[in-house]
């Protein structure tokens, strides 16, 4: 039989409870999510010894128990409801030994709820670096806890913690100070009205900033009780504060010692050149530069790979299974393509995120918080709105996620709502064919005008991205509080284990999340474009032939194709909106790409090549797409890709929302659907517009 | 006028007198802003705005509205 | 595979994919209260 113990790792962020967590669990975690919340539930199985495991659930790291995000929120929630499923035998709280003071604030507290606790004091490998030393017996003792010094980096103390874990059952569970006494009246009362309840619960439960979310107050009542104003519970929290801090000054006064001179200090030497006002941003946009310069280089080659080995397959399926007719093109052209179409942004996305990671594990990153606050908030933005926005040129789905950090609501809700503007990855296949089609060759100051015209599409996509942020600010009303506190981490090298977990874990959500709904969409779309209502499609060939009686083979079975196209549910779609698109130069069948688009946007491709391929009666030995598109014309003989409807084109895409899967997710982390509404009609309103503009005065 | 943080220029130091302001975040007084800490001024950015101080050990930045709020007094080196 | 049997399971796909899309666009919130972002200063 096997025994399994909740266990609760609770700690700072920044202290490197993550890399504790992933040294316990090693693969056994997944992510998940708490219910009606969007905060991503950490867990994981950890073997102690023989017969007994722990279940380890990693809390969003917080400063103390008072939360000041949805993510912190989720803490004190867990930590005061005994009766969840996950609600911890034991407490193990993560504290960095460079930041020991801070970090026993939250220690403190947990010990006040009486729940069994562990100390882990981590990085304890830079102790000698820094120039600490600690005396454990004493801070056991004061403390009223026990011990694990641990360093993730080189392994050491992982297995003391299981121990102390496992026989979690000799913590003591008192409090090592008793808070009451920053208001004896005042908890005497609480006391009295409420004498089965713990008295510092009903505290942190009184107190909580109304802002972030009420805790289930169901079974405590507080209407006959004569509870403080918010400005006097705000004074009082601050002297609870005050209060610890004495405490953990003088228990480290005796249990620490910091021999000055033999600290080294990295972090002020790097801050001087990284946070300069010249320097910081120089060395920053140079950053940014070569991660978007090597993505580029690095991810073509995987994907030029998954390219030709989704085709290959569906090619082989077709030929393999001719028997399955309409079955067969489903799998073929319906779900090969549509699960290739998804696989193929692997790389790009995995190595953005990389990036990312790497910068956020190193702690580079609140630098760059640090200087792009001022100017984003011109523009109605956070500073922590930078890694969102950047994520964006990979796919929005995982950015607008990484909003979670954001405390101010508004700030949080624009950069929700200008991050599709960024140019993502799913983009670039429409730019890339559409420029191939109509920018000349020919270079300028050494940059080819195709590679410009890319770098303008970047950056206008992140230019409308801050000008509509800029507008949203001005529209929506203000909330002037401010919770704008960003700790700067001391510089470390990135841990690998950490970077790997972080990047799978959001290409699996790219995956899953856009996947399954890129995949669906696929299918109904490919349902649409193969069937059709009424005679004229079902006698397609009857009616072909008789009009072009002297085609034959091929010729004959793409022009078919192309009438069964338009006269499809699709066709009939992109046929009804011509009207409206002509004024941008598109025609019926770039109507139709645009229509699937609204799907995903890489769809756009496929679609054309669908379209072109069955629908070009010309005599081609050259079969690329790209040949296809540039010899299709009007009826009136006119080129339809033209520079002026290839920029319209472009614009289109540029500013379009064309992702339900962003649409699902914006949902999900506003919980309404007014947001995504807008989003929806209008970037759509905004690119059909700039579109028209450009197509009107380019033709 | 009292002095606040956002008075402070790059590399001086003050200590704590007051933190009791409605508006300065909890978190912040959690993090070690409280009267008798000692502050220091390491960065600022463009405009004054954030800035990046060592309170109490604990490096953090913070928006100068926010700083504006904390009283201080210099300290004499 | 007569081409009935094909189209059969053809539409069979098509009626579960869209059974998903519809589950995650109109899927009615469960415990949803109306603590929707935006709103108030919920500061979420």
């Amino acid at each position: 039989m096997s025994k399994q113990i909740n266990v609760a790792l609770i700690g700072n962020p920044n202290t490197g409870k993550t890399s504790v967590f992933n040294a316990l669990t090693g693969l056994n975690q997944k992510v998940g999510n708490y219910p009606g919340i969007t905060v991503d539930k950490k867990e994981g199985i950890c073997k102690l010894s023989r017969g007994v495991k722990a279940h380890v659930l990693d809390l969003p790291g917080t400063y103390s128990l008072n939360a000041s995000s949805l993510d912190e929120n989720v803490v004190i929630e867990l930590l005061l409801n005994k009766n969840d499923k996950d609600f911890p035998d034991v407490a193990v709280i993560v504290s960095d030994v460079e930041n020991l003071k801070r970090n026993l604030l939250l220690f403190t507290q947990i010990k006040d709820l009486k729940i069994p606790t562990i100390l882990v004091v981590n990085m304890a490998d830079r102790m000698s670096r820094k120039g600490i030393s600690l005396n454990i017996e004493l801070l056991e003792q004061e403390l009223k806890t026990k011990i694990a010094l641990v360093s993730t980096r080189k392994n050491e103390g992982i297995q003391e913690l299981k121990t102390l874990i496992e026989n979690y059952k000799n913590l003591s569970i008192e409090p090592c100070l008793d808070t009451s006494t920053i208001d004896s009246e005042y908890f005497a009362n609480l006391k009295k009205a409420f004498p089965n309840q713990d008295l510092y619960k009903l505290w942190v439960v009184i107190s909580q900033d109304a802002n972030f979310g009420k805790i289930d107050r169901n079974e405590l009542d507080f209407s006959k009780f004569k509870t403080k104003t918010k400005s006097e519970l705000k004074r009082l929290q601050q002297k609870e504060t005050i209060k610890r801090y004495q405490f953990i000054n003088n228990t480290l006064k005796e249990g620490q010692t910091i021999d000055k001179s033999k600290a080294t200090d990295l972090r002020t030497k790097f801050d001087k050149i990284l946070t300069h006002k010249v320097w910081g941003y120089l060395i920053f946009f140079v950053i940014l530069l070569t991660i978007f310069q090597v993505i580029y280089d690095w991810a073509t080659v995987p994907m030029d790979f998954i390219d030709s080995s989704f085709a290959s397959l569906a090619d082989w399926i077709k030929m393999t299974f001719p028997e399955g007719g309409k079955f067969t093109n489903l799998i073929a052209e319906g779900v090969v393509a549509g699960i290739g179409g998804i696989v193929i942004f692997i790389p790009q996305i995995a190595f953005l995120f990389l990036f990312i990671a790497v910068l956020e594990e190193s702690g580079y990153m609140s630098r760059v918080v640090f200087l792009m606050d001022r100017i984003m908030r011109r523009f109605g933005l956070s500073g922590k709105s930078v890694v969102p926005l950047i994520s964006g040129t990979a796919c929005a789905i995982p950015a607008i996620m990484a909003t979670r950090n954001i405390e101010n609501w508004k700030e949080r809700l624009i950069t929700i709502l200008v991050t599709p503007f960024t140019t993502c990855s799913a983009r670039l296949p429409v730019y890339l064919i559409i420029i191939a089609l109509v920018i000349p060759e020919g270079r300028f100051l050494g940059l080819s005008y195709q590679a410009l015209t890319l770098m303008l599409l970047y950056m206008v996509g992140f230019g409308m991205a801050i000008f509509s942020a800029y507008v949203l600010d001005k529209i929506l009303q203000t909330n002037r509080k401010t919770f704008f506190v960003v700790e700067m981490p001391n510089y470390k090298l990135p841990l690998l284990k950490n970077v790997a977990l972080t990047v799978l874990e959001k290409t699996k959500t790219f995956v899953f999340e856009a996947g399954k709904i890129i995949l669906a969409i696929s299918i109904v779309l490919w349902i649409l474009a193969s069937y059709g209502p009424g005679k004229d499609f079902n006698n397609a060939e009857t009616i072909v032939e008789e009009t072009y009686p002297e085609l034959q083979g091929e010729q004959l079975d793409n022009k078919v194709a192309a009438y069964k196209l338009e006269h499809s549910f699709i066709g009939i779609v992109g046929k009804s909106i011509e009207p409206a698109i002509r004024p941008l130069g598109y025609d019926w069948k770039i109507g139709i790409g645009i229509v699937t688009s609204f799907a995903a946007r890489e769809v756009f491709v496929g679609t054309l090549a669908t379209i072109y391929s069955v629908g070009s009666a010309l005599d081609d030995d050259d079969k690329t797409i790209k040949n296809r598109m540039a010899n299709e014309v009007h009826d009136n003989g006119n080129k339809v890709f033209t520079l002026a409807s290839g920029i319209s084109l472009l614009l289109f895409y540029a500013f379009a929302m064309q992702c339900m899967s962003t649409l699902a997710i914006v949902k999900r982390e506003t919980n309404t659907w007014k947001w995504p509404m807008i989003q929806l009609f209008g970037m759509s309103f905004i690119a059909y517009v700039i579109a028209l503009i450009a197509f009107q005065i380019l033709n | 006028m009292p002095l606040t943080i956002a008075d402070l220029k790059k590399g001086q130091r003050a200590v704590i007198i007051d933190s009791s302001s409605e508006d300065i975040p909890l978190k912040l007084l959690e993090m070690g802003c409280l009267p008798g800490n000692i502050v220091e001024l390491l960065q600022v950015a463009p405009f004054h705005d954030p800035m990046y101080l060592n309170i109490n050990d604990s490096y953090l930045s913070i928006r100068k509205e926010t700083a504006a709020l904390i009283i201080i007094e210099k300290v004499n080196e | 595979m007569t081409e009935i049997t094909q189209n059969i399971i053809i539409a069979v796909i098509g009626l579960l994919a869209i059974a998903f899309l519809v589950r995650k666009y109109i899927w009615s919130p469960k415990k949803k209260n109306s603590k929707s972002c935006g709103n108030d200063g919920c500061g979420c």
